[in-house]
């Protein structure tokens, strides 16, 4: 127990400072972590919100216990999917694995002391769901000490069976499927998978209610929370936990408590015999052996364009930032291609009249000002330019004595988050040319708003890696998923997105092309700035990296 | 040529890692640096090749200063980092291709460079595949091939044998040798004490940020006598400093 209990220990502080590079200064990191509690708490008045508006409508046809269970369902599916992407790394492709592996203490011993580390760490989310859910019930229902003990008892319990379900996926993929002990195929594949299946199951779950629509109107009134059973497919613990706090039942909580221990048992089990015979061996990638024809293979390119193909490559084999920076905006066109084909969608636009929407005045303008304000919000998710920095880690210093100016390597970085940017907002843009048949000279300077957009906050994402990167990371995931600067990009893009909408709603009509010019003049004037700052002062900003 | 003159780094306000540093390290010659753990031999080196900024002096590179005009003074030299885990992602042959235009190789000799330098280094099954599935030693030999695709006048070599087997350690130590009689600079920091015993014509010992003795073997020898091996030499100058 003594070697559990360090054990747990060590993974815990290891995996803390997320947001921090260690070597801050103490009144940066505090303001770091004020910023996210802001962040958590405003999330969680959203969801209060939410649920307590959920209370009122479903209270009135006694679906009060569905409401609970639909939070802990929420709550649930969102550990169970954040932690498809977290336990392979934590289980298998850490760092730390080739150590722990040749301890001499149990497999099953290092196994539970990473769920425990992966367990506390998702409390997080569970608290985020739970405390709004437990606030909203307590005003619409009677709220004891009974019904507080439960609600705690949740709140520590939630992420238990879902992590459970993705390490058991988790441990059975790594030890029977071959080809993903080859870690970024495995990364590659899984995570493309998740997203794809996530998307998958929201669009059945989106045809499930268009087709059985009478069917949920007859449960919805059947009253006696009847619904519950709906969201207790997937975790089947879910109605005792419910059941537990609405109806008072001791019996419910025992129930509640044997899915955990049952759980955890068959956890253990499966993890004592597959999970050591699938860590082991794990290898980085596999070498071909073949010698290659040099003359095919060397060729001299420019600086700029050499710069660029590699941050390409990095970005398009890294499968953390082929995850998060490409394959996450690159599907929202692909997304949206399947949204326009989609019949409803096809039947609306086809009622659309260009003539009559573009007669109202200054509409062409309004639409400009629409297409802006979504690239503004659109550009910085790809994040390639505001982690640009972070992501060369320990080796940034190749950046520094390499014979490349600063401002090059800066703008090579830039360039592909400028071109990610505008092939994610690009087949929007032709929905709207084509389906409003937009004026060819609108259309040209629509299409040189989204540039200069682009440009614009890529150079502002750049320069605020430059100015606090985040070197220190043991998992390149780390550099991107757990990076506030593509958060501040973020911030900056949606202010500037709100600040058009107000200019919008606050002018006349009349004013539009005023208002659109001045938009356009504003992002020249933020890109001429970024670049002065660029050229004079790079070489300060790199100074200080270290 | 490398001329360090009254160089200082000072870490934090106070702890001053690099003090008051001269040093010329003329061409033609292998130097090399020598000093225990946390000396100020990589803060040197950083120093040296523009990662980091003096905070006193200047360093000249063949006579180009490296903070006043630090692109032409990086082009004077290439250099084999203590971290060979670089651009993991990349194939050699595409890591070899990227040094080459960033160092503007034209292609005719970046080919027969790499060709070289993949048979000394028996590297040449390996070109194609990702820098990820390399050991160790392949890892630091294709960082060595990318710091000499541009035949650099200086070359810089942070740790360069750690991980190498006898015989690429053998090739590397004949490269140097070779890169030095062409009339170039070789400058090394190591921990091994006989490999610069061997391959320098000059050490520098250095220990708490200054310099202890800059010169030849012999020179060495003859400052102490009382001490037969290197390491002896090397043990007395730390403990008399």
């Amino acid at each position: 127990m003594h070697k559990y209990r360090a054990l747990t220990k060590v993974l815990l502080k290891n995996n803390m400072n997320v947001f921090t590079d260690g070597k801050g200064k103490r009144s940066k990191d505090i303001l770091i972590y004020m910023v996210i509690a802001v962040s958590f708490l405003l999330m969680a008045a959203v969801i209060y919100t939410m649920f307590s508006t959920y209370f009122e409508i479903y209270g009135t046809i006694a679906q009060t216990g569905t409401v609970l269970t639909i939070g802990f369902f929420l709550g649930s599916f969102l550990i169970f999917f954040f932690s498809l992407f977290v336990i392979p790394s934590i289980f298998y492709f850490s760092k730390d694995n080739d150590v722990l592996l040749t301890l001499p203490i149990k497999p099953q011993m290092i196994l539970s002391a990473k769920f425990i580390s992966c367990l506390l760490y998702d409390l997080s989310f569970s608290c985020l769901v739970v405390l709004p859910l437990a606030i909203a019930y307590m005003q619409y229902m009677p709220f004891g000490i009974w019904e507080l003990l439960c609600f705690i008892l949740i709140a520590l319990t939630l992420p238990i069976i879902p992590l459970i379900y993705s390490s058991i996926i988790t441990m059975l993929v790594m030890r029977f499927v071959p080809f993903v002990k080859n870690r970024d195929a495995f990364n590659m594949i899984s995570g493309i998978f998740i997203v794809v299946f996530s998307l998958g199951l929201s669009f059945y779950i989106n045809s499930l209610g268009a087709v059985d629509e009478a069917e949920l109107m007859m449960m919805l009134l059947e009253g006696g929370n009847s619904m519950m059973k709906l969201f207790s497919i997937l975790f089947p613990f879910l109605s005792s936990a419910a059941l537990m706090i609405f109806d008072g039942s001791f019996w419910q909580l025992c129930l509640y408590i044997l899915w955990q221990v049952a759980f955890i048992a068959l956890f253990l089990f499966i993890g004592k015999y597959i999970y050591f015979k699938g860590a082991i061996g794990i290898n980085e990638s596999s070498s071909s052996s073949r010698r290659i024809d040099l003359r095919t293979q060397i060729k001299k390119t420019p600086i700029f364009r050499c710069y660029m193909i590699k941050e390409c490559r990095l970005l398009l084999r890294t499968p953390a930032y082929f995850l998060n920076c490409i394959f996450s905006v690159a599907i929202m066109p692909i997304m949206m291609a399947i949204f326009s084909f989609q019949p409803e969608i096809r039947m609306a636009l086809s009622y659309i009249d260009s003539d009559e929407i573009l007669a109202y005045p200054q509409a062409s303008y309004y639409i400009i000002l629409v297409i802006l304000i979504i690239s503004c919000f659109i550009a910085p998710l790809n994040m390639v330019a505001s982690t640009a920095i972070s992501r060369e880690g320990d080796h940034v210093s190749f950046m520094k004595y390499i014979p490349v100016s600063y401002e090059t390597q800066l703008y090579a970085k830039c360039s592909i988050s400028i071109l990610l940017g505008i092939i994610t907002i690009l087949p929007l843009w032709i929905l709207v040319i084509v389906f409003l048949n937009f004026p060819p000279m609108l259309s040209i300077l629509s299409l040189i708003g989204i540039l200069l957009s682009n440009i614009a906050l890529s150079m502002i994402g750049i320069l605020i890696d430059s100015s606090r990167p985040k070197l220190i990371w043991e998992q390149e995931a780390s550099a991107v998923k757990q990076n506030l600067n593509g958060v501040l990009e973020m911030a900056i893009g949606i202010l500037l997105s709100i600040l058009i909408g107000v200019g919008m709603y606050m002018l006349n009509p009349d004013k539009m092309v005023y208002l659109t010019a001045g938009i356009m003049v504003s992002f020249l004037i933020l890109i001429v700035l970024c670049r002065f700052i660029i050229r004079r002062h790079a070489g300060k900003l790199f100074e200080k990296i270290s | 040529m490398i001329e360090i003159k009254n160089v200082t780094k000072i870490y934090g306000g106070k702890n001053k890692a690099v003090d008051g540093l001269s040093i010329t390290i003329p061409t033609g010659e292998i130097v090399g640096f020598i000093g225990p753990n946390g000396a100020g031999k990589t803060t040197t080196i950083r120093m040296m090749t523009g990662v980091l900024t003096p905070d006193e002096g200047e360093i000249l590179l063949n006579g180009t200063d490296i903070v006043k005009e630090p692109l032409n003074a990086k082009k004077q030299f290439g250099i084999v980092p203590d971290n060979a885990d670089i651009f993991l992602r990349l194939k050699g042959i595409e890591y070899l291709n990227f040094m080459g235009d960033i160092y503007d190789v034209a292609s005719s000799e970046r080919k027969q460079r790499i060709e070289d330098m993949a048979k000394t280094f028996e590297m040449e099954h390996a070109l194609n595949d990702k820098i990820l599935s390399y050991s160790h030693g392949m890892r630091q030999k294709i960082v060595i091939m990318g710091a000499l695709i541009c035949d650099p006048d200086i070359w810089i070599l942070d740790e360069p044998m750690t991980g190498l087997d006898p015989q690429s350690s053998f090739s590397l130590k004949q490269m140097m040798k070779q890169h030095a009689a062409k009339g170039k600079t070789v400058f090394f920091s190591t921990h091994v004490l006989e490999v610069a015993e061997k391959l320098c014509d000059k050490v520098a010992i250095i220990n708490k940020g200054k310099i202890l003795f800059f010169g030849t073997l012999e020179e060495l020898r003859e400052t102490y006598k009382s001490s037969d091996s290197l390491e002896e030499i090397f043990l007395e100058a730390i403990h008399h400093a």
